[in-house]
């Protein structure tokens, strides 16, 4: 397959919308254009389905844009990609949907490095924020392992659980 | 009333120790009475003058109230196991936590680990103005 022309703006990187399946479905789609936020488009640069004027393969674009670049997105992003899940990146998330249509959210995913903790306070607030129920955290190793665990805020009074559990 | 012993950090009842923040639990509701070595009596805030303790009690009493089974957590890593059937095996292991605290990732995989080998599923039990209980599941994605 020859490689899909992407230009980068305000650090986003755009593509035409007719190459949307050809790069499995990945970025968000605009009127006319795919967007790819900059985890996506290294993601697809490894894959060797785009190019980028002056990056000839993934240290460049990962050291041009390092400044742009959550690694911590990245590596969830492609290992579940890799598994055949869809997903979209946000600015403090990533979103794991039920299947390719992307409309129903499975879940918001939270990741951290193995060698950081947990903040009660910060995965409350995140959840908070969205109005969710459950999160995915995603555990990365250091040897780029991950390892994820449902986190799930039952109601405050745990009588309300076996009602809640049928449907988390 | 029934007089307990308080020894070593322990509940003695004759020969028996006695579980912990039960004892603590009957104290408060004035089923029982306890006594240190020297027979002063003592009230529950002498216990729960201790921060954990409290925390841990609190959830404790949270639980209990509502009908659950606990019993100590040591063997599967947390502070309390949860039974909703005594008859059945405890579903949730509990720890209390604090707001403010955080966790330590290796902390948080090791106590899933055993939880999961168990069948048991760890319960974080969030301490805020109210209580917000957050429930772990390993996900094979």
């Amino acid at each position: 397959m020859e490689k899909i022309v992407v230009r980068e703006f305000n650090n986003k990187f755009i593509l035409n919308k007719e190459f949307y399946d050809k790069i499995g479905r990945i970025g968000k789609m605009d009127k006319d254009y795919i967007i790819l936020e900059p985890e996506e488009a290294l993601y697809c640069i490894k894959k060797g389905w785009i190019k980028l004027e002056g990056i000839n393969n993934f240290l460049d674009f990962v050291k041009k844009y390092k400044n742009i670049l959550n690694m911590k997105k990245f590596y969830v992003f492609e290992d579940l990609r890799n598994k055949g899940y869809y997903l979209d990146i946000e600015n403090d998330s990533i979103i794991l949907y039920t299947d390719y249509k992307k409309e129903k959210i499975l879940y918001y995913v939270y990741p951290i490095y193995e060698n950081e903790f947990l903040y009660i306070k910060d995965i409350l607030n995140f959840m908070d924020s969205k109005n969710l129920n459950k999160i995915l955290l995603a555990i990365i190793d250091i040897e780029n392992d991950i390892v994820y665990f449902a986190i799930i805020d039952i109601e405050n009074d745990i009588v309300y659980y076996e009602i809640n559990e049928l449907f988390l | 009333m029934k007089r307990v012993l308080y020894k070593d950090n322990v509940f003695l009842s004759e020969d028996k120790i006695l579980y912990f923040y039960e004892v603590l639990y009957l104290l408060e509701k004035n089923e029982i009475e306890v006594y240190d070595e020297k027979n002063n009596k003592l009230d529950i805030n002498y216990f729960l003058k201790d921060e954990k303790i409290k925390l841990y009690y609190d959830v404790y009493k949270y639980f209990r109230e509502r009908g659950y089974y606990l019993g100590t957590g040591l063997k599967f890593g947390g502070i309390f196991r949860i039974y909703e059937d005594i008859n059945q095996h405890s579903k949730w292991v509990a720890i209390p936590i604090n707001i403010n605290e955080k966790i330590d990732i290796y902390d948080f995989l090791a106590k899933n680990r055993v939880a999961h080998s168990t069948r048991k599923r760890i319960l974080y039990c969030v301490k805020d103005n109210n209580y917000r209980f957050l429930e772990i599941r390993w996900k094979k994605l």
